[in-house]
């Protein structure tokens, strides 16, 4: 049985519908209509025990709401939310040991207090007995490096380290289910990889099950092996990364440099060769586009190898950003 | 305690609010002498007494005023992902001491008149009168939080709490016979009167005036149980309609 699934999951939010014109603001206070926005319309998937799954979407897609519905902070209005068997909203305190979350945009630490201090009361609040909760601080302060930053009030850390903070917090009770809602936000390289490292290290060390969502598709790549795709409150995609790029973007680029000898290869922009097409035929430069088959690079290869001595090759693939942008438009035509 | 400077002016600030309010009542006094059968130290008595009703249920709950803004800013999210009962983790996610000064003030009031007014102290009016201070600290607590949890559906509670705050504290603090008929049931019904007024009244033995049966008088601290039991249930209600913010 999948760990979380969802079940046809809708979350409307009402607001007063707002009046244009004279009085607007005394009219919109005497009235009762509302406008009904729905951030999730209809969504199912299902999670298994181990999976580290990628969340995207754009900005307004349903996202957050979806993690606030998965977490129990939110009820929905229809469908269902199941996490090992019961409901988040309606059994709070049971999810609550179940599951870690954290929300990149606002820190669940005690604002005017040392780290630590967040962590002995979330030991005593999630009922920690002392001896778990040093081997639990010890493996989080080896995965993400909380030595230094233990007894500094949270006000005082960068976002970073409070980054940092906010998931050692989250993994302190050794939830199965860690939310993760743009953990990497406005984070620097070198932090970003850290989280990276971090989500990487719990998800094989501790088979954590992990829900991600990010703008940063690298952190996709990187971390997961399974991308669900939202836009406007519905599921886009629910499948491998792979086949993500597969089917919105099929073609890669083989690109091969020759042994400067002056001379352009006697092929021209456009021609089908192989199972390709030319894309650039320069003196000392070639490169065809390809299906993404297996055989198209080998028997490519084996056609333009013969044009020069080969010094240089390499294999463009569509990165994942090059695919959202892809996925979105061609859905928006279809729906018209 | 970890700001000093500002536990100290909010305990003075409450002091001063308290006073100014209670001077306000001591003129009165000063100038009629009796109202409606009422020496001024009984008076003083009734009024100590709300006055620490009212203290004690402010203890707790002084950063009620919070749970707008935290609630407005999806603060309150936090609660919802622990373990712990989300009214327990709000209500210790800060204590502040500005109650102090209301407590002062109601022990003052209530030191003058207690070696002043004609009470029989025996272990029962002893024990009568603690129950009923404990249920009229629970009555206000009751209806305060009864009152914040309908943030989680309007957004904003400030001006109601304020209303009722002000119900409590202008006729509560008063004889009820000074109200008209219409006024007083619907104080008994909302139930001012039962914080301060009838244990009161039982205290100073002037039961002859309730124009209710004298066993209602005894009741203060079971509908503190019973409005804390309402609290509960209506705090439970509305916090599902708890929306968060953003999408």
């Amino acid at each position: 049985m999948p760990l979380i699934e969802v079940r046809d999951l809708v979350k409307e939010f009402q607001r007063p519908r707002q009046k244009a014109g004279r009085f607007s603001a005394l009219r919109t206070l005497v009235s009762r209509e509302y406008d009904v926005v729905r951030a999730v319309d209809g969504i199912s998937f299902s999670v298994d025990a181990g999976e580290v799954v990628g969340y995207i979407g754009p900005n307004g897609a349903g996202k957050s709401t979806t993690i606030k519905l998965l977490t129990g902070v939110l009820e929905p209005t229809s469908g269902s939310v199941r996490v090992a068997g019961s409901a988040p909203s309606r059994n709070r305190r049971e999810n609550a040991q179940r599951i870690g979350a954290v929300f990149g945009q606002r820190s669940q630490l005690w604002w005017d207090l040392p780290l630590v201090e967040s962590m002995k009361l979330l030991a005593a609040l999630y009922d920690i007995d002392p001896k778990a909760y040093r081997t639990q601080l010890a493996y989080l302060d080896q995965v993400l490096g909380l030595e230094d930053i233990l007894p500094t009030p949270v006000r005082q850390l960068s976002l970073g380290q409070r980054m940092r903070g906010d998931l050692a917090a989250a993994f302190l009770h050794q939830p199965s289910v860690l939310y993760l809602d743009e953990p990497t936000i406005g984070l620097d390289v070198h932090a970003k990889d850290r989280v990276c490292a971090f989500i990487e290290q719990v998800s094989q060390e501790r088979r954590a099950t992990i829900v991600l969502t990010t703008h940063d598709l690298a952190d996709i790549e990187r971390l997961c092996d399974r991308v669900i795709l939202i836009d406007r409150g519905s599921v886009a995609f629910d499948g491998p990364v792979k086949k993500l790029k597969a089917s919105y973007a099929p073609e890669r680029v083989l690109k091969v440099r020759y042994e400067p000898d002056g001379q352009a290869p006697q092929l021209t922009v456009g021609q089908n060769i192989a199972s390709g097409t030319v894309l650039v035929a320069a003196p000392g430069e070639v490169s065809l586009r390809l299906p993404p088959t297996a055989s198209a690079v080998p028997t490519a290869l084996s056609e333009i190898g013969t044009l020069g001595n080969i010094v240089d090759l390499s294999i463009e693939e569509t990165s994942l950003e090059e695919v959202i942008k892809q996925v979105y438009p061609a859905r928006r035509a279809a729906a018209q | 305690m970890q700001y000093k400077t500002n536990f100290i002016s909010m305990t003075l600030l409450g002091v001063i609010y308290q006073a100014s309010a209670f001077s306000f009542v001591a003129i009165v006094m000063y100038n009629s002498g009796v109202i409606d059968g009422w020496v001024f130290e009984e008076i003083c008595f009734l009024y100590g007494l709300r006055l620490l009703a009212h203290a004690l249920s402010v203890l707790p709950l002084s950063h009620l005023w919070t749970l707008d803004s935290m609630v407005r800013e999806a603060e309150f999210d936090r609660y919802l992902l622990r373990p712990m009962s989300p009214f327990l983790q709000f209500l210790t996610s800060k204590f502040q001491m500005n109650a102090a000064g209301d407590l002062l003030v109601a022990v003052i009031v209530l030191g003058y008149a207690f070696p002043r007014v004609d009470i029989d102290f025996n272990p029962a009016t002893v024990a009568y009168l603690t129950a009923s201070v404990a249920g009229g600290a629970l009555i206000e607590a009751s209806i305060q939080v009864s009152v914040a949890s309908l943030v989680f559906r309007t957004l904003n509670t400030m001006s109601f709490r304020i209303f009722t705050d002000t119900i409590f504290n202008l006729t509560g603090s008063y004889p009820l016979t000074i109200f008209s008929g219409f006024t007083q049931s619907l104080l008994i019904a909302i139930p001012v009167s039962f914080v301060a007024y009838f244990p009161a009244v039982v205290t100073l033995g002037k039961e002859g005036e309730l124009n209710v049966p004298h066993w209602v008088a005894f009741l203060t601290f079971p509908i503190g149980l019973l409005l804390l039991l309402g609290a509960a249930v209506t705090w439970k209600s509305q916090m599902r309609h708890y929306q968060s913010s953003g999408h």
